[in-house]
């Protein structure tokens, strides 16, 4: 890795060939050996820069931390004009991932040696790891400059052309290197190339190029799956674009049927390929907007692009009946000529319009399907009932009415199965075949599905319990009865269920995995852990290692949140400080990428890799442990912040802040000096221990691979550790404001964490993204009130508390704060009064708003405004008794988010409190959130479990 | 219950990771309620005498059969049914049928089963009849063998597989009857 040439610098022959020699060791992991190398040249040269730089780096592939950064530092003070000093400066920074840092030392290396190879590969991958573009393709620019001999620096230079969007020079790049090519042949490398181009083209929009280019490079092509999706994709967007132009040039094309023609048998030959491709939506996705050529070819590549799983263009396109006739008949004529292809009947059901004809099918997709065995029925027509965003529901059976009419066909069969053994409900007279008993054991569950799904939850329970006495072996049902005691507000019925259910198949990781989880739901944290424990190696050591090396987030996720509701603070923070560390090792995983890929010459993987990784942090586990931590973070500063103020006076935020930081400073500096020393003892023995490695055998292989015990299992090492929480929390707000910018929990977060450091405009711009950027996350899968309109007025109303004085200042930062202020409430109003502007946006949300976790969010601002006002606990009451007409009702933990508002925040009266919670226990009698508090006797009477 | 379709079940072994389904079972087929003693036990026997009938992946049968020493031999064995039961909604389709021919069949591989047999209460018709239909006969009957109940009498009925003598005398001795009728409560039933 590290040349040597032209290092001797000034060395006699014999010290000269003992320093190569210390690079041959590094490169040949003989560390010790190594080590040995250079105590001879540094005997007799103590101070030669570049043998001082070399032992640093040798030291720090043994763990040797501090001595190997006073090395490299030693080498390079003694010899500031070396290019290798600064090379090993990188390379230890880039061992550390301070990635920003090695690119300072390579660049410093580079100005003395500008044209060495090894340092400028060395950077190019610093930069496209870092997505430093622009960098990354002056490096590449220069590396094929200096030897455009090697065939990889013309890849990468066309690849860091495209990946720097200059798309039309990455083709003249693969053109000019295919070239000069003597004679191309169907080797996968050309092959991949080929392909390659064909995505830029695409990106391009050249469609017909990219259709032509398929066409002539067919005999070079390895993978030819992928041709044949390529090509049929092209034919889709290329007849759509030749068919614009000719409209706009008013005249006809006539090659436009038959390439219409020609894009349907295109995709119909990828579903029928082979006995799984059926199954693949991206081809039926092709398949429908090559049937819909009205669709143009913007949309039709905005679809394929970005629909994902089970989605279908017909999904988010409004069909005319003559387009739901055309896919009609391709479906029909599919199935019969594959019958095995569940996915071509099925299909036509999610873009049925509204009628007789979708109840039919509706029915006979329940009978196909219950007869086959299918638990996930019900979840498979969850998406009927629940459709996402932008989702067409016009004209189509949807929401409850959906649910309810799958219930009703659903009842029916059940009643027939009982009787006859057969499936009823057909107008002809019913079904003819003799079911298996495990027909009625289905429509049954998906009875309880229904039930469960319209809120029903006690006559979904006694559904599944049906199930339990027809078939009680079966683990399906008891994860199912599990499941509806969770939603029915009883976690630790629940964890008793799930746990049970899993004693049924001790070799069943899922339903294991599933026992933890209620397990911890219920609070049952040591019991969870022994749970999870029974899958991990037990040859692994410590169990919450092996997972923590497992990289099972969700585990981590949910004992983290079940330690921090029970206040074990560093328990909790190490586990999403872990999710954390994945998210980094999955971005530092890239690294083996940049040279493989380019190597190999898979271009179109990689590519798809480092968008993917520009991506991952905006994952949901990653999103969860950052706001988890957050909050943990920023209950620690509000822990702090009122034991102060336990001791002193009330003080301004502004000086608060000043003071707990002072406070924390001075506690982190005493922390620090142990903690340096306790760094310095492990070092020493570490030390020690490297001493008596002798065998170089030992030496090359990975230094002290795992640790298997956890030698902070509290966290309080991570706490001592750890900045100031603001500090924390605020650089994980800033994370996710770049990585989940859309989600309305991230603006919040911004919020609270300006609302304590008393930043008046990060709290201004944390409340505008709240209105401008956030997409509504669903309702009931979130456990605060994240939907933005809902967290803006609560902030808004805390804007007012805590800067409303600061904001009616003079001078322009409390200017612009009044005008956004207002701009958010709507505008017009006195911006010198901003409390009133405020509660009039409150009032008009609540009056907009009936839905539960709105009603709470605004009753709960309203209050912090004007204790006084009686409306806010009127709005919860109607709330909790209002019903959606077409939407899935709440789940419970919004009733007990809106209770604890009602006592907490609101500080409601206890008739209001009271009539709040008899509501609330008529509709989840079994959550004990709402008995009454000398219910306890009752909680004892409930039906028995199994 | 009308006509029955018949079903193809598949065969699985009973082990440590699975028995508390047979527990599932026993306890919606069986009026006695066996002990864990029982459930310790299963998973320890033979697979060719205990197994479980599985149909659309859930078990829905399960027999559990067990080898004991012939008091009066040292080479034979007698070959005891502690229980054989279909979960009530797949009944007659055939299952119960086949868990037995599936003992049945590894018994008559095994040289040394000299007799199948088994205890059922006396009120039992249905799997009386089931015996019947399957070649097993009545030799003996003991009075007050189910302790919680009721009829608490029981018939035994026997099957030969590898038996060298056809003398009812010497079976009925073979299965300790009609002189000791406590001496053959060895299954875990009671309680
Ligand atoms: C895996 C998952 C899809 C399974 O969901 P499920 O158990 O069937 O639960 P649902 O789909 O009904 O709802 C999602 C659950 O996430 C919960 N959830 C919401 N916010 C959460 C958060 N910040 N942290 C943890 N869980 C959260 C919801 O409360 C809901 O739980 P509940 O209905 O059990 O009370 C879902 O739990 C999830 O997204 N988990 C995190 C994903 C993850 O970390 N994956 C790691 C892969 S690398
Ligand atoms: C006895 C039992 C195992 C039979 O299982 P099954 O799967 O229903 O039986 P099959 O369908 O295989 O029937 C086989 C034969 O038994 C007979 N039989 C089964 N049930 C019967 C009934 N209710 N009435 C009359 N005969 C019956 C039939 O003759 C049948 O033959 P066929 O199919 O030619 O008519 C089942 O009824 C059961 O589990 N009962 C409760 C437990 C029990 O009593 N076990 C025996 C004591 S250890």
């Amino acid at each position: 890795m590290v040349q040597a040439d032209g290092a001797g610098r000034s060395l006699p022959r014999k010290e000269n060939d003992l320093f190569k020699s210390i690079v041959k060791f590094y490169e040949t992991k003989q560390y010790k050996k190594g080590l040995k190398a250079a105590d001879a040249v540094l005997r007799k040269f103590p101070n030669h820069g570049e043998t001082l730089a070399m032992r640093g780096l040798v030291l720090n592939c043994l763990e040797r931390k501090a001595e190997a950064y006073d090395h490299v530092k030693r080498g390079l003070k003694a010899d500031m004009r070396s290019h290798v000093c600064w090379h090993v400066y990188g390379l230890l920074h880039r061992s550390d991932r301070r990635y920003t840092d090695a690119i300072k030392s390579y660049k410093q290396a580079l100005r003395i040696d500008g044209e060495n190879i090894q340092i400028l590969r060395d950077l190019s991958l610093l930069q496209v790891q870092m997505r430093d573009r622009h960098g990354f393709l002056e490096t590449r620019k220069e590396l094929l400059r200096l030897k455009p001999n090697n065939k990889m620096h013309w890849i990468a230079y066309a690849l860091a052309n495209h990946l720097c969007d200059a798309k039309e020079t990455a083709i003249q790049v693969i053109d000019a290197y295919s070239n000069s090519q003597e004679e191309r042949s169907a080797t996968y490398e050309d092959s991949e190339l080929a392909l390659y181009r064909n995505t830029i083209l695409e990106e391009m929009g050249r469609y017909d190029e990219a259709l032509a280019h398929l066409e002539a490079t067919k005999p070079l092509i390895v993978d030819v799956r992928s041709w044949r999706e390529r090509r049929a994709e092209m034919l889709l967007y290329t007849r759509r674009q030749r068919r614009r132009r000719s409209e706009e040039e008013d005249d006809d094309d006539e090659s436009s049927t038959t390439s219409e023609e020609a894009a349907r048998s295109a995709w119909i030959e990828l579903l029928s390929s082979t006995e799984a491709s059926g199954d693949n939506y991206f081809y039926h996705r092709g398949l429908q907007l090559a049937v819909l050529p009205e669709v143009s070819a913007a949309r039709c590549r905005e679809i394929m692009r970005t629909q994902r799983a089970c989605e279908l263009p017909t999904d988010a396109i409004e069909l005319s009946f003559e387009q739901v006739e055309r896919l009609d008949e391709t479906y029909a004529s599919l199935a019969t000529r594959f019958p095995r292809g569940e996915a071509f009947l099925w299909i036509p059901l999610t873009y049925a319009p509204r009628g007789p004809a979708f109840e039919r099918m509706l029915d006979s997709t329940i009978r196909r399907l219950t007869k086959r065995g299918a638990p996930a029925l019900g979840s498979s027509l969850e998406r009927l009932w629940e459709p996402k965003a932008g989702e067409v529901v016009s004209g189509r059976s949807r929401g409850r009415e959906a649910c309810e009419l799958t219930l009703r066909l659903a009842d029916a069969h059940v009643a027939s199965l009982r009787e006859k053994g057969r499936y009823g409900g057909d107008p002809n007279g019913g079904g003819t075949v003799l079911e298996p008993p495990t027909s009625l054991l289905w429509v049954s569950y998906l009875r309880a599905h229904c039930l469960e799904w319209l809120g029903d939850l006690e006559a979904a329970l006694e559904t599944i319990d049906e199930c339990i006495r027809h078939t009680p072996s079966a683990v399906d049902l008891y994860e199912k009865r599990a499941r509806l005691l969770k939603r029915s507000g009883d976690a630790a019925e629940a964890a008793e269920a799930m746990d049970s259910a899993r004693t049924l198949d001790l070799a069943d990781r899922y339903i294991n995995n599933k026992a933890t989880k209620y397990l911890l739901r219920a609070g049952r944290v040591a019991d969870a852990r022994r749970t999870a424990a029974l899958f991990t190696r037990p040859e692994g050591g410590d169990s919450e290692m092996h997972l923590r090396e497992m990289q099972a987030t969700w585990y981590e996720l949910e004992i983290g949140r079940a330690l921090a509701a029970r206040g074990d603070v560093g328990p909790a923070l190490k586990k999403f400080v872990a999710v954390h560390k994945h998210f980094a090792d999955f971005v530092d995983d890239q690294f083996d990428f940049h040279t493989y890929c380019v190597r190999k010459m898979t271009l179109r993987a990689y590519v798809s890799v480092l968008r993917f990784e520009d991506r991952i942090r905006g994952h949901a586990a990653f999103r969860r442990s950052a706001l988890a931590a957050a909050r943990v973070y920023l209950g620690l500063y509000d822990a702090k912040v009122s034991e102060t103020r336990a001791d002193a006076e009330r003080v301004e935020p502004e000086a608060e802040i000043t003071e707990n930081d002072a406070a924390a400073a001075k506690a982190r500096a005493k922390r620090n000096k142990q903690r340096q020393r306790k760094a310095r003892a492990r070092e020493a023995r570490a030390a020690r221990e490297g001493d008596n490695l002798d065998a170089p055998s030992a030496d090359a292989s990975k230094p002290k691979q795992q640790h298997q015990e956890d030698d902070d299992p509290e966290g309080l090492k991570l706490l001592a550790e750890s900045r100031p929480p603001l500090v924390e929390a605020s650089d994980l707000a800033t994370q996710l404001a770049e990585f989940a910018p859309s989600r309305p929990e991230t603006h919040a977060l911004a919020f609270d964490v300006a609302e304590r450091t008393g930043k008046i405009l990060l709290a201004v711009r944390a409340l505008s993204r709240l209105d401008q950027r956030c997409v509504a996350a669903k309702y009931d899968k979130l456990d605060g009130f994240y939907a933005p309109e809902a967290a803006l007025v609560d902030r808004l109303s805390r804007f007012v508390v805590v800067f409303g004085r600061a904001a009616l200042a003079d001078g322009v930062v409390a200017r612009v704060a009044r005008t956004q202020i207002a701009r958010l409430c709507g505008g017009g109003g006195d911006e010198e009064d901003l409390g009133k502007l405020v509660v009039a946006k409150i009032r008009a949300f609540a009056a907009d708003s009936p839905v539960l976790p709105s009603r709470v969010a605004a009753a709960t601002a309203l209050a912090r405004l004007e204790p006084a006002a009686t409306d806010a606990t009127a709005w919860v009451l109607d709330a909790a008794l209002e019903e959606h007409p077409s939407r899935k009702p709440l789940g419970v933990k919004h009733f007990e988010n809106a209770l604890r508002a009602l006592k907490l925040d609101i500080r409601a009266d206890p008739e209001t409190v009271d009539a709040f919670r008899a509501t609330a226990a008529r509709r989840f009698p079994r959550a004990p959130a709402f008995f009454l508090p000398d219910d306890d006797n009752n909680n004892n009477n409930k039906t028995p479990p199994h | 219950m009308g006509e029955r379709p018949t079903l193809d079940v598949s065969f699985g072994d009973i082990h440590t990771q699975n028995v508390q389904q047979l527990r599932k079972l026993n306890e919606h087929t069986f009026p006695v309620k066996y002990l864990d003693k029982f459930y310790q036990e299963i998973p320890t026997l033979s697979k060719d005498f205990t197994q479980f009938a599985y149909y659309g992946g859930f078990v829905v049968g399960a027999i559990c059969g067990r080898l004991e020493p012939m008091p009066d031999s040292t080479t034979k064995k007698r070959l005891y049914i502690m229980t054989i039961g279909v979960l009530v909604a797949y009944r007659e389709c055939g299952i119960g049928r086949k868990l037995l021919e599936y003992l049945l069949e590894n018994a008559s591989k095994h040289p040394e089963v000299a007799l199948v047999y088994l205890h059922v209460q006396t009120n039992n018709e249905t799997a009386l009849h089931f015996y019947a239909k399957a070649g097993f006969e009545k030799v003996g009957k003991i009075e007050g063998y189910y302790k919680r109940i009721d009829p608490p009498d029981c018939f035994v009925l026997c099957k030969p597989i590898h038996l060298d003598t056809t003398d009812p005398a010497r079976i009925t001795a073979a299965l300790g009857l009609p002189t000791d009728t406590t001496a053959t409560t060895a299954a875990a039933a009671a309680d």
